[in-house]
C-alpha cells in the first residue's frame, strides 16, 4: 500500500472528518444563511424597496465569504494543538498527503459549493434572482477573485498548523504584517525610481495609456503568477508543516 | 519490537529530558513504564509512536522510524491517551468510523470487552462519564489487535471494580506478537499483570527488566528488626517487622512488589543501575 496516497484510506479519512464535523458544518451553514438573510433584509429596509442593486448584494456576498472561509480554515487543524488530542487523531493510519487533500476538498471545494448554494437560496427567497449563477458557471472569468479567496483559505489553514492558540487572530495579523512589509518595499522602490518627487506613495503611481489607467503587462503577468504559484506553494508548505507536526 | 538507541530529547534546550537513553522492549509482553512525575513517561511514549521527534539518536518501532508516521506503521499502533476528547458519536458509530482503519479489528472482541465493562454500544460517548469513556477506549484499543498497544495511565478514572475488570481483560489480551506498554503512577494496578518493568528517572532508564530477572536479582521479604545478613536496598516499618527489598544473594524466591521496587530504585539508584546495567533488556 502506498505511503503517500491510497484511495481507500483517503475515503475512510474523508468519512471520518466529515462525520466528526457534520454538526459543526451544519451549524455554520445555518449561521451563514441567517447572517446573509438578515443583512439582505437590512438592505431592503434601508432601500425601502426590493430592488436592491445586484452589484451591491454581490459585493456583500464576495466580502462575507472571506471571514466565513477563514474561520473554517483557521480551525481545521486546531485539534492538533489542544492539550488533549482527539483520540490520537494524528496517529490514525493515514498519510499527511491524505490529510491535506481532505482539508483542501472540504475547506476549499465543498465550502465554496455550500456557500454558493446558501447565497443562491437567499437570492431566490428574497429577490427571485438567478444572476448569481453566472459567477459560478463562468467562474474562470473571475479566477482572480477565486484565487485570492483560495489563497486566503490556504494561509489560514497553514496558520491553524503553526499557531497553537488564537490561530485566526495570529494568522490575520501575520497577513497584515506581510501586507505592510510589501507596502514598505513598494514605497522604497517608488522613492528610488521617483527620487525627486517628495512624499510619493506606491498608491499614487498610475500607468496611463491614452485616457486609461492600466497596469503594464509584465506587472499583470507577475501578479497572476504570484497567485498561481502562491496557492500550491502554501499547500506544499502545509503538507510539510503537517509532516513535522509534533503534539 | 521497539529499539531506542542514544535517544536525546528536550522541550527546552537547556533542560534535556533524555540524553543517551537506550531501551529495548520485546513483543509478547506487557511492559510497565514507571517513573516520578515529569520523568518523561508520556514523552517517551509519544517519541515511540511518532508524535514527538528525537533531537538525536534512533528509535525503531515495529521496524519503522516513527517520525515518518507511515500508515503501514500506524495501522499497527493504538495509543490510549490519559486525556482525550471524543467525537459526538454513539459507541456503535465510533466503531464504524474508526475500526476500519485497523485491519485486525475484531467486532466480537469489542463486544465482549464492552460487555465485560458493562457498557452498551448504543450509548452516546458524550453522555458517558470519564471512566466509562476510558473503558470504551480500552475495549476499542484491545479490539484493534495492533502489534503495539500503548496505554498512558489507563486506570486513572476507573473505579475499583473496573480496575479488576481491566486486569482481567488485559491478562487475556496479549499474545506472542503483541507488545503492550502501560505507563502509570498507580503501580498497584499493575500487580500480577505486567511481564516487565521499565523505570525512568532524570534523562535515563534505571531498570528495564523482566519480572523474572528482577526477582532473580532482588528479594522482597519481611526482615527482623536487627537483620544484618541481607544487603538491604530499601525497607519500610511494618507490623511484622521490616518489609524490605534486598539483594538476592541467596537465590530466594519472592513475589515482586512493584511499589517497593519503585521506592528501592529511588533509594539507591546507583546500586540498582549496577545490579541491572549489564542486562537491561525487557
Amino acid at each position: 500500500m502506498s505511503d503517500i496516497f491510497n484511495i481507500k484510506r483517503f475515503g475512510l479519512l474523508f468519512r471520518e472528518q466529515t462525520s466528526k464535523n457534520l454538526k459543526l458544518f451544519l451549524m455554520g451553514a445555518v449561521l451563514v444563511f441567517a447572517v446573509l438573510m438578515i443583512l439582505d433584509i437590512i438592505f431592503i429596509i434601508a432601500a425601502g424597496h426590493y430592488n436592491v442593486k445586484f452589484d451591491i448584494r454581490l459585493g456583500f456576498y464576495s466580502i462575507f465569504i472571506f471571514p466565513a472561509a477563514c474561520l473554517l480554515s483557521s480551525s481545521w487543524f486546531s485539534y492538533l494543538s489542544r492539550r488533549a488530542p482527539e483520540t490520537g487523531n494524528l496517529l490514525l493510519p493515514v498519510s499527511a498527503f491524505e490529510r491535506i487533500l481532505t482539508a483542501f476538498i472540504i475547506n476549499v471545494i465543498i465550502f465554496s459549493i455550500v456557500y454558493f448554494l446558501i447565497v443562491l437560496s437567499v437570492e431566490i427567497i428574497l429577490f427571485q434572482d438567478f444572476q448569481i449563477l453566472h459567477y459560478v458557471t463562468h467562474f474562470l472569468e473571475y479566477y482572480t477573485f477565486y484565487s485570492i479567496l483560495f489563497l486566503f483559505q490556504s494561509f489560514f489553514l497553514i496558520g491553524s498548523l503553526i499557531f497553537k492558540k488564537a490561530a485566526i487572530i495570529k494568522t490575520g495579523f501575520s497577513i497584515f504584517v506581510m501586507f505592510i512589509i510589501l507596502q514598505l518595499i513598494n514605497n522604497l522602490v517608488i522613492s528610488i525610481v521617483f527620487r525627486n518627487i517628495p512624499n510619493l506613495n506606491f498608491g499614487d503611481v498610475f500607468f496611463v495609456h491614452g485616457n486609461n489607467i492600466i497596469a503594464p503587462p509584465f506587472f499583470e503577468t507577475i501578479s497572476k503568477w504570484l497567485i498561481y504559484l502562491g496557492l500550491p506553494l502554501v499547500w506544499v508548505a502545509s503538507y510539510f508543516k503537517l509532516k513535522e507536526k509534533q503534539v | 519490537m521497539i529499539n531506542i538507541n542514544d535517544l536525546a530529547f528536550s522541550y527546552k534546550k537547556k533542560n534535556p529530558l533524555f540524553s543517551r537513553l537506550n531501551l529495548q522492549l520485546a513483543e509478547g509482553r506487557i511492559h510497565g513504564l514507571l517513573g516520578k512525575n515529569g520523568a518523561g513517561k508520556t514523552t517517551l511514549l509519544k517519541l515511540v509512536s511518532g508524535l514527538l521527534f528525537p533531537d538525536s539518536g534512533n528509535i525503531t518501532t515495529l521496524g519503522f522510524n516513527p517520525v515518518h508516521r507511515k500508515p503501514d506503521m500506524l495501522k499497527d499502533i493504538y495509543f490510549l491517551f490519559e486525556e482525550f476528547t471524543l467525537p459526538d458519536f454513539s459507541i456503535q458509530k465510533f466503531k464504524e468510523i474508526y475500526a476500519v482503519f485497523y485491519p485486525n479489528f475484531s467486532d466480537t472482541q469489542f463486544a465482549e470487552y464492552l460487555s465485560e465493562f458493562e457498557i452498551h454500544d448504543n450509548e452516546k460517548l458524550n453522555s458517558l462519564s470519564y471512566g466509562q469513556k476510558k473503558k470504551v477506549l480500552i475495549a476499542f484499543g484491545l479490539a484493534t489487535n495492533t502489534k503495539l498497544l500503548i496505554m498512558d495511565e489507563p486506570t486513572n478514572g476507573l473505579d475499583i471494580p473496573s480496575k479488576s475488570q481491566f486486569r482481567k481483560i488485559m491478562a487475556g489480551a496479549v499474545d506472542e506478537n503483541k507488545c503492550v506498554i502501560i505507563s502509570t503512577h498507580q503501580v498497584r494496578d499493575l500487580d500480577n499483570l505486567i511481564d516487565s518493568i521499565t523505570i525512568l528517572d532524570q534523562q535515563d532508564v534505571i531498570i528495564s527488566q523482566s519480572i523474572e530477572k528482577i526477582t532473580e536479582k532482588l528479594c522482597f521479604k519481611v526482615l527482623s528488626q536487627n537483620d544484618s545478613e541481607n544487603k538491604i536496598l530499601y525497607s519500610e516499618n511494618g507490623l511484622r517487622g521490616h518489609w524490605a527489598v534486598v539483594e538476592n544473594d541467596k537465590n530466594e524466591e519472592s513475589k515482586l512488589d512493584i511499589e517497593m521496587l519503585f521506592h528501592a530504585t529511588f533509594a539507591d539508584k546507583k546500586r540498582m543501575k549496577e545490579l541491572f546495567n549489564n542486562i537491561n533488556k525487557a
